[in-house]
């Protein structure tokens, strides 16, 4: 029997992507499956959507849950609290999947019991409203990153990494994954495109400059040591890389999406 | 004659040479002139290559070309905090000598160990254009306890660094390839 597969996504005022994200998800086909969507504090009546679409689902299960807005981490662990799945894909709102994605990671982890996280590589999708001038966006080629939409993760793994750091405003993703490297999780990256990230104009991450990623990523840099620092001030080392995880450069682009749509 | 000339002209020069390679031979073994440093010299971040933030008295300095990220505590973060600022060696000299239980001598010698360290990293390079920093020192109530500064140096994410697409990629090839690169 195939094991079942929670899908949270956290929403805070992501209204207009609500019909995408389930249509996504519904044409993955696979089964068991659950969706759970946090409503994190949504002011555009987004919630009242989310009902609507629980209501509706009567085939499948997707449930709701109504929060304060607490940020996506702190969605995302509301998630996982609530999440019956053995294995956990968080899913952006605004994000979409590639054709029978889950079921092509569900039979790899399923294959092979050792592996923790197994993640994919990204294609950024620019939407009609995409702002163009942030270098960040220049490409459509399939990318390696730390996006938490294009793996397919344990949930014992997530206990034992202790969630996400709801304290973190951005980039608790990043976060969370150099937790779970430090801990030696088994982590594999296939070269296949499994996330669609999709740019538009309401991005949480749209303002973001270069300056504010790189921000992001000396912040996270800074914990990581902060973790691994000794009393004697040493760190332990060595940290292994993320991008050592990327099974192979060979990459496979069969499902890539046309850049812009 | 000519010797009685030079002599009165030069001999406090021969007395700070002296001491000056005295206390190199002492403390450090080295020979001086490796690291002699002029102290109008104003240093820069090597931007847009590299990116430094110092986060809770911690400097976290990214060099993006190399992939390779560093980490300066105490007084070295303190040190890449100045040179931010655009401080000259002398200036930030006096700062460090206000701030932390050490004499300027001491700290001059310090110092010119961490830029060359700096330096052959390239983290920073010299800036001759530079005009003279105004800076925002805080008064100090008391010192505080001076250890050399560090450099510490991570080669652990060089991988994620340079593949990420936060390094522009060729838009026709794509990822892996970099801009304007042969993939």
């Amino acid at each position: 029997m195939s094991p079942l597969v929670s899908v949270i996504v956290p929403v805070y005022n992501g209204a207009r992507f609500l019909p995408d994200v389930i249509t996504t998800v519904r044409e993955q086909a696979y089964a068991p499956l659950e969706v759970v969507l946090i409503d994190d504090g949504s002011t555009d009546g987004g919630g009242v959507l989310m009902d609507e679409i629980a209501f509706e689902s009567s085939d499948w299960s997707v449930r709701v849950v109504h929060q304060p807005n607490l940020g996506a981490a702190g969605a995302r662990n509301t998630g996982v609290a609530r999440a019956r799945g053995g294995l956990i894909k968080f899913l952006d709102v605004d994000d979409l999947l590639p054709p029978g994605s889950i079921a092509a990671q569900v039979a790899r982890l399923s294959a092979q019991p050792d592996l923790d996280i197994l993640s994919g590589l990204v294609q950024m999708v620019l939407m009609p409203d995409a702002r163009l001038d942030n270098p960040v966006t220049a490409t459509a080629a399939p990318m390696l990153s730390f996006n938490l939409g294009a793996a397919l993760i344990r949930s014992d793994v997530i206990a034992r990494a202790g969630g996400f750091d709801q304290t973190m405003a951005a980039a608790e993703d990043m976060d969370f994954f150099l937790r779970c490297v430090e801990m030696d999780c088994t982590i594999a990256i296939a070269p296949t495109i499994s996330l669609y990230y999709r740019r538009h104009a309401d991005n949480m991450t749209a303002a973001d400059t270069l300056a504010r990623q790189q921000t992001h990523l000396m912040r996270c840099f800074r914990r990581s040591l902060a973790r691994r620092r000794q009393p004697d001030g040493t760190i332990i080392a060595p940290m292994r890389d993320w991008g050592s995880f990327l099974e192979t450069m060979e990459i496979d682009v069969s499902d890539k999406m046309e850049p812009s749509m | 004659m000519l010797a009685v000339e030079f002599f009165p002209r030069h001999l406090p020069y021969f007395f700070a040479k002296l001491i000056y390679s005295l206390y190199h031979a002492v403390t450090r073994k080295i020979n001086p002139e490796d690291e002699t440093m002029n102290l109008s010299t104003t240093y820069r971040i090597n931007a847009p290559t590299v990116v430094g933030e110092v986060i809770d008295g911690e400097a976290i300095i990214i060099h993006l070309e190399s992939g390779t990220y560093f980490s300066a505590r105490d007084s070295a973060a303190r040190i890449w905090e100045l040179v931010e600022q655009g401080a000259s060696v002398a200036q930030i000299i006096e700062v460090l000598a206000s701030e932390y239980d050490k004499n300027a001598l001491e700290l001059s010698f310090n110092l010119a160990a961490f830029f060359a360290q700096l330096q052959s990293n390239h983290l920073i390079v010299e800036d001759s254009s530079a005009a003279p920093a105004t800076l925002t020192v805080a008064l100090v109530e008391s010192k505080r306890p001076y250890s050399e500064p560090q450099l510490e140096i991570f080669r652990d994410m060089q991988n994620l660094l340079m593949l990420d697409p936060i390094h522009q990629v060729d838009t026709n090839i794509g990822w892996p390839a970099p801009l304007n690169g042969n993939g």
